[in-house]
């Protein structure tokens, strides 16, 4: 059995038409597999956070395929697709998206059977104290716990987390990136997007995005290839 | 009374290659030859230069963790005092003072034990260390003199000034490979970028574990002081990567140059087609 996890095969995204049509990714092709961990890091506008939309089928390619687990997203109807999205990819968002009306333990899974799976994710990220507080009766570190709880709840393969560092202090933030290691290193496969190259660090591979396409990755250095083209210099 | 703001002395400190009072000669480009340098000609077995105190041929220390020539310098003077902070504790000798200088800083600052008897020799000449008998073992211990501990006091004291540290070679070559025709700018800077986040994730790994006692704390604030240095050079080149790509969109100036000839992995294709040198296909490594 392959333990590739997430793959996009020369996927391109376009959007817009004609004149205003913008290539947020151009033939990006990627394999993420269980255990691994992968930042991408890349100006604003090299197209993140679509590479993160399109692997998580938030979003879908104007070209190519992405897979998940074996199954091609595109395939599937919106029913397929929505049963994917809850049961098999974690979302952490920089922006929480939090529920405010529910507590803790209710945020990370809103069905009473499956409470004890929540407690048990809360447990994990060291929360569990804090199960019955709402949102505003919590830190910005925990609420971005909790967030990351609720991308933990079950057990999901695929961990898409978008700046889940946001605002987070230095050493919040690094606890955060732990969670996400912990769960990659148990077997998850993680995409994380971040502009801070201290975070993409914790990431197994790094790679880096330009105007839609991946530019390099912080893979073994190609040998001693010169960067003066003959004829070209003095 | 210790004066603060003011550096230690540093009777290590290289000469300027510059005669006093003489002015630099201004900047020229053209002037750059890049097969002037020989890769062939550097020669491992030549003794370590004392000053920059740190083995050129030291890539790797026992935890796997890369050396960025970078900090080089930073371990000049930090072995000179180094060695009297570690005498401050008690006398020792060569070898136990290499020992405990690289647990300190985690090994990430490897010494060779010639590097140590070089820095005793100044120390001791200076004044500010006292060669003791030596031991049954054949080993001679140090002990650190009244003059030591007060070069030492006025070291914690003093800030480390900006000034005292080594001109970055990276923004050199950033400069030099704006200035030099047919250097596709673009991936000198992303061959640095990745090269400092491979360094970035190698220590992030180091520093996984925590920290246990003092040492390990110490060792810990070592490694995160690179953290913050190399995470601060990928923000540096973000930035530089950035502003070239404004620049290169910009009309070429009136001297001639061409903002874009550089900057061969131009995005679009309209940026390519201002260029008015040979147009980037011919600078470009293109994209891997």
């Amino acid at each position: 059995m392959s333990d590739l996890v997430l793959e996009l095969r020369n996927v391109t995204r376009i959007h817009g038409k004609g004149e205003v049509a913008v290539h947020a990714l151009r033939g990006v092709s990627l394999q993420v597999r269980a255990g691994e961990l992968v930042a991408v890091m890349g100006p604003s506008g090299s197209g993140k956070s679509t590479l993160l939309n399109l692997a998580g089928g938030l979003d879908a390619p104007t070209s190519g395929e992405v897979v998940v687990e074996g199954v091609v997203l595109g395939r599937m109807n919106r029913r397929e697709l929505a049963a994917v999205r809850r049961r098999r990819v974690g979302y952490v968002f920089q922006d929480l998206n939090l529920l405010p009306s529910l507590t803790a333990a209710e945020n990370g899974v809103r069905l009473r059977r499956v409470r004890a799976t929540a407690m048990a994710a809360l447990e994990e990220v060291g929360l569990a104290h804090l199960a019955h507080r709402f949102p505003d009766e919590m830190s910005g570190g925990q609420q971005q716990r909790v967030a990351i709880a609720r991308a933990l709840v079950g057990d999901r393969r695929l961990i898409l987390a978008d700046e889940p560092t946001g605002a987070l202090d230095s050493q919040t933030g690094e606890a955060v990136l732990k969670l996400i290691r912990a769960r990659v290193d148990a077997g998850a496969a993680g995409v994380l997007v971040t502009h801070e190259a201290r975070h993409a660090a914790w990431a197994d591979r790094v790679i880096f995005l330009r105007d839609g396409c991946i530019v390099d990755t912080s893979g073994p250095l190609p040998g001693a290839e010169s960067l003066l083209v003959p004829g070209q210099t003095g | 009374m210790v004066r603060v703001g003011r550096r230690a002395t540093a009777p290590d400190r290289p000469e300027p290659t510059q005669p006093p009072g003489s002015t630099p000669p201004p900047y020229d480009p053209t002037a750059y030859d890049p097969t002037a340098y020989d890769p062939a000609a550097y020669d491992p077995a030549q003794p370590v230069d004392p000053v920059l105190s740190v083995d050129p041929t030291a890539q790797s220390d026992s935890r796997g963790c890369a050396i960025h020539t970078r900090y080089a310098y930073c371990v000049a003077m930090s072995v000179r005092h180094g060695l009297l902070a570690l005498l401050e504790r008690g006398p020792r000798y060569g070898y136990q003072l290499r020992a405990e200088f690289e647990r300190t800083t985690g090994g990430t600052w490897p010494l060779n034990i010639g590097q140590v008897y070089t820095t005793l020799a100044r120390l001791e000449r200076d004044g500010l260390v006292r060669a003791l008998p030596e031991n049954d073992g054949g080993q001679r211990p140090y002990e650190i003199t009244p003059a030591g501990r007060a070069e030492l006091a006025l070291w914690f004291a003093s800030p480390i000034e900006r000034g005292d540290r080594p001109r970055d070679e990276l923004a050199i070559k950033l400069a030099l490979a704006l200035t030099t025709p047919g250097v596709d700018v673009r991936a000198v800077v992303q061959t640095q970028r990745t090269a400092t986040v491979r360094t970035l994730q190698e220590l992030t790994r180091l520093k996984g574990r925590d920290p246990g006692g003092r040492e390990d704390m110490a060792w810990r604030l070592v490694l995160e002081s690179m953290v913050f240095q190399a995470e601060a050079e990928v923000r540096w080149l973000d930035h530089c990567e950035a502003a070239l790509a404004r620049f290169a969109a910009t009309p070429a100036p009136l001297d001639g140059a061409a903002p874009a000839a550089n900057l061969a992995a131009a995005p679009e294709p309209e940026l390519a087609a201002e260029s008015t040198v040979d147009g980037p296909s011919q600078v470009a490594r293109g994209t891997r």
